[in-house]
């Protein structure tokens, strides 16, 4: 049975991204396996509708690409010595190793690569997503991102960024390169919220995070960013009203969370201590499970909350928006007046970040001052951007002018 | 392949104890066949910019950039790839308090 080209599309999405990293591992070249991985999947589109998919679709397109890669060494003179590597090894090296596309992530994140290139470059080499997808998402012109992607793979050709995993030396500085970058889709993928365009980073994100914790088993870090991302998906649904005003925990109608999801990431937060000392994603991940697993928010146990604050923030360099975090947990875990004072003191820092006054409001309407509560919140309105937000706060303020 | 390290430095090194840390690092570089060559710059202060326009001769007085680093010296190493240069670099003194820049040299 001849099978469609949208299936062709959807085998090839599936098994390309596992080929190509081994590829890259034959040829030591991202462009070289890219252009052989290519030229298989046309010999497949050609061969396959008649024939049928073969059994094993990945191993196939290996063989041929691989073949293509020995070819195209043939024709240059000075990939003799290639060619040897190539044909001696053939059996092993042709098989599909998933070790392989873990190197190819790691050398995709190297920290020597700006952030924006490291996710372009995860988006495409690891995830199989085309340059329109990753542009349509970043929201810019496709042309613009295939040059980020060609600046980012002449950085690793020309400067020599090795295709290996990190020593044990430098594997947390490297992981956590790693995980910024499984992170920082993921949350491109929630800012676009129902504004997404074509692909849904938020999943891209979770299995790029799913992926790292079968490559590398009990890894705390991993395992808490997963939880964490798991955690976040779980409330998407209740996280935004109709009119797009984002929802607060405590409003958040729990019958939409998704419990299978936050099963999952409560035994990843329980277990990943048991594998090694645990970090900041971790520590996000388990204030995450502090708020969410109680059967009611009136459980919620604050002075852990607190104190999980306390190791993020050594983790954060004392990051202040962890420690705005942290002031609104004392509020429920001591009093809104201690709450306050912490908040305070971090105006300095804070003055243009909209949560701060917005913090401040509620807590100074909390402690009875309406008058002070209603000049924060005016404050909060004049950094909001037109829209929900800036209604949801204004209808806030409007309830403390009347009262 | 040949890497350039660019060390950046907001004054050059003049005490003794980064000197002799210097003097240790390149010997160790050398004898493990990384250092293939460079050299210690005078203060930036002593630079004199310079351009070629119009058949003319054209200069001004100090570094390329106002900035508050400077390039004090570079090194060149061979190593294997980039995350071998960045080790090395990294054990640079400078790069203590200072910046280094690797780029990789250019052969033809």
């Amino acid at each position: 049975m001849a099978p469609a080209n949208d299936a062709l599309a959807a085998v090839f999405r599936r098994e390309s991204p596992a080929v190509l990293a081994s590829l890259v591992r034959l040829s030591g070249d991202l462009d070289q396996a890219e252009d052989a991985l290519q030229e298989a999947m046309v010999v497949a589109a050609k061969n396959w509708p008649a024939r049928g998919v073969p059994a094993n679709p990945g191993g196939w397109i290996m063989t041929t690409a691989r073949r293509r890669l020995v070819d195209h060494h043939r024709r240059s003179t000075i990939g003799l010595a290639k060619e040897r590597t190539l044909g001696a090894h053939a059996i092993d090296s042709s098989e599909i190793v998933s070790e392989d596309r873990l190197t190819l992530l790691f050398t995709c994140c190297h920290p020597a690569l700006n952030l924006e290139s490291r996710v372009s470059l995860t988006l495409r080499a690891i995830c199989g997503l085309t340059t329109e997808e990753i542009a349509a998402a970043f929201l810019v012109s496709t042309p613009t991102m295939a040059q980020r992607i060609v600046r980012a793979k002449t950085k690793i050709r020309v400067t020599k960024i090795p295709y290996q995993l990190p020593d044990p030396d430098h594997w947390d500085n490297r992981l956590s390169a790693v995980l910024a970058t499984v992170y920082l889709t993921f949350n491109r993928g929630y800012d676009l919220g129902s504004d997404r365009r074509g692909v849904d980073l938020t999943t891209t994100g979770i299995e790029l995070g799913q992926l790292l914790n079968l490559l590398v088993p009990q890894e705390p870090e991993i395992e808490g960013l997963l939880a964490l991302m798991l955690f976040t998906d779980a409330r998407g649904r209740a996280r935004r009203a109709d009119d797009g005003t984002v929802i607060l925990l405590e409003d958040q109608n729990r019958d939409l969370w998704d419990r299978e999801l936050i099963d999952n990431a409560h035994q990843l937060v329980m277990n990943a201590p048991g594998h090694g000392s645990v970090g900041q994603y971790w520590l996000q991940a388990a204030i995450a499970a502090e708020h969410i697993t109680p059967t009611q928010l009136s459980n919620r146990d604050w002075p852990a909350i607190v104190t999980l604050y306390d190791k993020l923030l050594d983790q954060t360099q004392r990051s202040p928006i962890v420690k705005l975090n942290r002031a609104l947990a004392l509020a429920h875990a001591t009093n809104p007046a201690a709450a306050l004072a912490e908040v305070d003191s971090l105006s300095d820092l804070l003055f243009n970040y909209l949560p701060f006054h917005s913090s401040r409001g509620h807590l100074l309407n909390q402690l009875g001052k309406p008058d002070a509560a209603a000049n924060a919140y005016r404050q909060a309105i004049a950094l909001a951007e037109p829209g929900p937000q800036r209604q949801a706060l204004a209808r806030i303020l409007n309830g403390i002018e009347q009262s | 392949m040949l890497y350039a390290a660019l060390i950046w430095t907001e004054s050059p090194t003049e005490n003794d104890a980064e000197l002799d840390r210097y003097d240790e690092f390149a010997g160790k570089a050398r004898s493990e066949g990384v250092l293939q060559g460079g050299q210690a710059l005078h203060h930036s202060e002593l630079a004199t910019t310079v351009r070629f326009r119009d058949d003319e001769i054209l200069m001004t007085d100090g570094p390329f950039l106002d900035s508050k680093e400077q390039i004090h010296g570079f090194m060149l190493f061979e190593c294997d790839n980039l995350d071998q240069a960045i080790e090395w670099a990294s054990k640079i003194p400078g790069a203590a308090r200072g910046a280094i820049e690797v780029r990789p040299v250019l052969t033809h």
